[in-house]
């Protein structure tokens, strides 16, 4: 059980780095934060995942990495989409909506059926 | 969008750029924590805290980087040789427990490697002939009861009649060569060297399968009686004295003052039974003669099984043969016929040996890896507090079992490598130190098998000696490690006392069978051979049979002991057809007793032939118990007579007098019966763990040998020698003197198997208590240590310093006690196996198990009283204060 729990976040997580990506480069702690906002405080990035997770999209090829220096001159790595990394970031996004989709029609059903 | 290569090939380049990687990722974490500080400065916190919070938030920048690493490069490699830089820096730190390890390790490993190669030259390498292991030696044999003279002779040398019959008939073996070894003296090329030869038949070289490096090896015409006589070089022989020259080919050189032609040069290395043979000449055996109404039995016999034919087969077929000739011939009456190896030819002699060397330095290595996964324990104890901080970050514990494994293989492998330089230096010793004919193989060496050999056995090592610790301590409870501020861990007390306990057991074992083998070397050493060996020096002579006659021998012998006696410091001198004790008999033979009924062949009693001048037995002062030995005046005398000696007089002639006695034995061409003038004390024969045997002893007169060995007691050995040489070469300078040595050095040397032995297990059982009385010194260190503050409360408290001490030593005992009775019980049971190496000292005696528990008892005492003495001087306030 908590295996695919782990699963289901981790490809999770990787739709959310890619498509907050989507809009342009961004450094890890920027990602965290975006994310942390957006979703009302709702979710909470650990840093233990994120950078993995980065780490692992960069072996994928799907982001690459660059330092550049900050809005206040710090210098910071940012990431950003290639595109194999947008195209991935689509198709994903569409697997997620159809999954989500399915799972709301299946809890919907059953909701009703009980 | 950069070029992107290959995932693999990123990976593998990762390996190399980790260091740069791990910056970055170290400089990306530290913006992030660095922002998150930021943010809560900027909700009001203070600069100290915003950090603290900043990191605690971050969680393990370790952890980060761990995970990182995951997921970047090969990660099994990448890992392994971040532990190897990791463990490479720990090391260098604790030197001394570094040393330690990697001393234990080379002198277990060494040690191993070292008789491993002898192991895998001699016994496991293949036979230096093409297919070498179909080649056998096929013997006649005879019953225990009715032949020989010594229980150890049941296979005899061989009839030419049954070569020839075996040759016709067998249809499992093919070849049957003959050889039969040969001493000749070399002229005509430098000066005279008396060389050792083989006569083979022309079978040989055929059934061997190895060609000549130059010119021929020996023809069916080679090997006709009374061909002109060829011979076939040694490539050594070749070299040291014909310079390697092709020419040497088709030279004629004097053997023995008859003239040779050199047809051919083997091969180097090329040898058959024996190093130190440099030629090889036909033996022209006349395959028509009715060999068995001619002759004995004189010819040895190597053949080569047929291919896909086991060794059984041809002993069934040889025995049916043997069978069917024992039938039909008297002369073959009770004959049956043995077929041997070569390969157990070759090593018969030193294979319990080294198998029983290979044991103890096996129990060498295991007392090594018990020491080592000591010092392991000990020290991943000390380091509990590291490991546990590690885990806390984020190690798993198998990156944490990986680490300690990565480092015990490190160990082993340094340990291995300085055991491969020690294994090679202690080859060349070995080499140095046995004779020459004992290895049977001109050189041991370490090579790319022996390199495999010692590098597995290094990582099954490190694996061996390494999994326990790693498990212990990946397996401990981290949040009790860290409690206990790294001070009063557990060390796995239990464990570490069991592994002393183990190498006592083990070295318990080792030091039993050195200290029998020690006593075998003493009681041969001693042995009362039934002469007085000190002050003789020996040597020995061949006569070239072209020059001299059998008077002339006779007189050249007289003549030459004559001058020796006349030098300044000799007593006495003699000479004998060979060295007492361990040179063989002239031969063995029937002999009949005049005016007793004469038995038909096979069931005529057989004596040993010894050949002597007058004074021999004066000269090696072995007692003449009736009558008188040979003089002067017996060898001018037309009468001639024979002594014998006392199991010959207990043996055949208990109920008469045998002085009144006149026997014959068949030995030469007429054999008359000839009285009995005295009876000498007996002489060990064959070995100086052997007893004596019938014996009859002929006066050189009577039967003139070519070659003898030269027996001087003097005063002045060394002086005496270079001083006989000269008086031999002023009458006749083409004989080479060989051998010149004492009598002593020359028993010395044949027990040389015994004394190898006695060296060697002893170094290894000296190793071996040696590494188990630093087991015991580091366990009892550490329990001291651990025990500081326990000691200073006691000792606050009052407690006698003769008790702390005794309380320290007396543990150390116990644990020596429970090791040595283990080992005194398998050291009874194990030790039974080495019954036949043994000499004057059995497999349980009594006195060498209490020597060696009174050594152990002593060395222990002093591995526990330097710690126990550590503990009394513990400072209690110091004690006290420390946490």
């Amino acid at each position: 059980m908590a295996v695919r729990q782990f699963d289901l976040l981790q490809g999770t997580l990787d739709l959310l780095i890619l498509k907050s990506l989507n809009t342009g480069a961004n450094h890890g702690y920027g990602i965290a934060t975006r994310l942390h906002q957006l979703s009302d405080d709702v979710l909470k990035v650990e840093e233990g995942s994120l950078y993995p997770a980065l780490y692992r999209l960069e072996e994928q090829g799907l982001i690459e990495s660059e330092w550049r220096a900050t809005e206040n001159n710090r210098k910071a790595k940012f990431y950003s989409l290639t595109r194999k990394g947008r195209a991935a970031a689509q198709a994903e996004h569409e697997a997620w909506l159809r999954l989500s989709k399915a799972v709301t029609r299946v809890l919907k059903a059953l909701e009703q059926g009980a | 969008m950069a070029l992107r290569m290959p995932r693999f090939i990123r990976r593998v380049m990762a390996l190399f750029t980790w260091r740069r990687r791990d910056d970055d990722m170290a400089r990306e974490m530290a913006f992030h924590i660095d922002a998150l500080a930021r943010e809560s400065v900027r909700a009001g916190m203070s600069d100290d805290e915003a950090q603290r919070e900043a990191r605690r938030r971050f969680g393990s920048v370790l952890r980060q980087k761990e995970r990182g690493h995951d997921v970047k490069g090969v990660p099994l490699v990448e890992d392994i040789m971040r532990d190897i830089r990791h463990m490479a820096r720990g090391l260098r730190k604790s030197l001394g427990f570094t040393t330690a390890v990697v001393l234990t390790l080379m002198l277990g490993i060494g040690g191993n490697t070292a008789i491993f190669s002898v192991i895998d030259q001699l016994l496991l390498r293949p036979l230096p002939y093409p297919n070498g292991e179909q080649l056998v030696t096929v013997y006649e044999s005879f019953p225990r009861s009715t032949f020989g003279t010594s229980a150890r002779r049941m296979r005899n040398v061989v009839s030419p009649a049954n070569w020839l019959d075996w040759q016709r008939e067998s249809r499992t073996l093919r070849g049957f060569a003959v050889y039969r070894a040969f001493s000749g003296t070399l002229t005509g090329v430098g000066d005279p060297l008396q060389v050792n030869s083989q006569v083979v038949s022309a079978e040989f070289f055929p059934t061997l399968g190895v060609k000549p490096l130059l010119g021929r090896t020996l023809t069916p015409e080679d090997d006709r009686p009374k061909a002109p006589l060829v011979s076939v070089l040694s490539h050594r022989l070749w070299e040291s004295r014909f310079g390697s020259d092709p020419k040497a080919v088709g030279r004629i050189i004097r053997v023995n003052d008859v003239p040779v032609e050199i047809v051919g040069v083997m091969p180097p290395g090329f040898r058959f039974l024996y190093q130190d043979v440099d030629m090889w000449g036909a033996i022209q055996l006349d395959r028509n003669e009715a060999w068995r109404q001619t002759a004995g039995r004189f010819v040895n016999v190597v053949a080569r099984l047929k291919p896909g034919v086991a060794i059984g087969e041809a002993r069934t077929e040889m025995e049916a043969i043997g069978a069917r000739l024992a039938a039909t011939y008297e002369f073959n009456k009770n004959s049956s016929v043995t077929i041997v190896p070569l390969r157990e030819e070759l090593t018969g002699e030193v294979q319990t040996s080294l198998i029983v060397l290979y044991a103890a330095v096996g129990v060498l290595l295991s007392i090594a890896c018990f020491n080592v996964a000591n010092l392991l324990l000990a020290r991943s104890a000390s380091r509990r507090r590291e490991i546990a901080i590690r885990t806390a970050l984020g190690a798993g514990r198998l990156a944490i079992i990986r680490q300690l494994l990565v480092e015990s293989l490190l160990l082993a492998v340094v340990g291995g490598a300085l055991g491969v330089a020690l294994a090679r230096l202690s080859l060349d010793a070995l080499v140095a130190f046995a004779p020459a004919d004992l290895l049977r193989v001109p050189e041991l060496y370490v090579d790319r098998r022996v390199l495999m050999y010692a590098l597995g056995l290094s990582v099954m090592t490190g694996l061996v000696v390494g999994i326990v610790p790693a498990i212990l301590v990946a397996g401990q409870s981290m949040v009790a490690s860290i409690r206990a501020g790294g001070l009063t861990v557990t060390h796995s007390p239990r464990i570490r006392q069991a592994l002393v306990i183990c190498q006592v057991a083990m070295t318990v074992i080792l030091l039993c069978g050195a200290g029998l083998l020690v006593r075998t070397i003493i009681a041969l050493n001693g042995a009362n051979s039934g002469f007085d060996k000190q002050n003789v020096l020996t040597m020995e002579l061949v006569l070239p049979g072209a020059r001299y006659k059998a008077e002339q021998r006779t007189s050249f012998y007289a003549q030459t002991l004559a001058a020796i006696r006349a030098l300044p410091g000799v007593e006495s001198a003699a000479a004998a057809n060979s060295l007492a004790v361990v040179g063989p008999p002239r031969g063995g033979s029937w002999w009949h007793r005049l005016g007793t009924p004469e038995l038909p062949p096979p069931e005529r009693p057989v004596t040993l032939i010894r050949v002597v001048t007058p004074g021999y037995f004066r000269t090696l002062r072995i007692p003449v118990l009736r009558g008188r030995e040979f003089t002067d005046a017996d060898e001018a005398s037309p009468n001639q007579s024979f002594i014998v000696n006392e199991a010959f007089a207990r043996q055949f002639l208990k109920d008469i007098d045998p002085l009144a006695a006149s026997v014959k034995v068949w030995m030469q061409y007429t054999n008359p019966y000839l009285p009995i003038i005295g009876v000498v004390g007996d002489v060990s024969e064959g070995s100086v763990r052997d007893n004596a045997q019938p014996t009859v002893f002929y006066s050189h007169r009577q039967m003139p040998e070519f070659g003898m060995t030269l027996f001087v007691r003097t005063s002045q050995p060394g002086a005496t020698a270079a001083a006989s040489v000269a008086a031999i070469r002023r009458i006749d300078s083409n004989l080479a003197v060989t051998k010149i040595r004492t009598l002593e050095g020359a028993l010395a040397e044949s027990v040389a198997r015994e004394r190898l032995n006695a060296l060697v297990s002893g170094a290894f059982a000296l190793s071996g208590l040696i590494l188990a009385s630093l087991g015991l010194y580091g366990l009892l260190t550490f329990v001291v240590a651990e025990r500081t503050k326990e000691i200073g409360i006691r000792i606050a408290l009052g407690a006698p310093l003769g008790w702390l001490k005794g309380s320290v030593v007396g543990g150390g005992l116990r644990l020596v006690a429970i090791g040595a009775a283990i080992g005194v019980g398998a050291a009874w049971l194990v030790l039974r196996s080495m019954g036949t190496l043994l000499f004057g000292v059995t497999p349980g005696d009594v006195s060498t198990y209490a020597a060696v528990l009174g050594l152990l008892a002593a060395v222990a005492a002093l591995a526990s009283y330097v710690p126990a003495r550590r503990a009394a001087q513990v400072e209690p306030l110091v004690a006290l204060r420390q946490e």
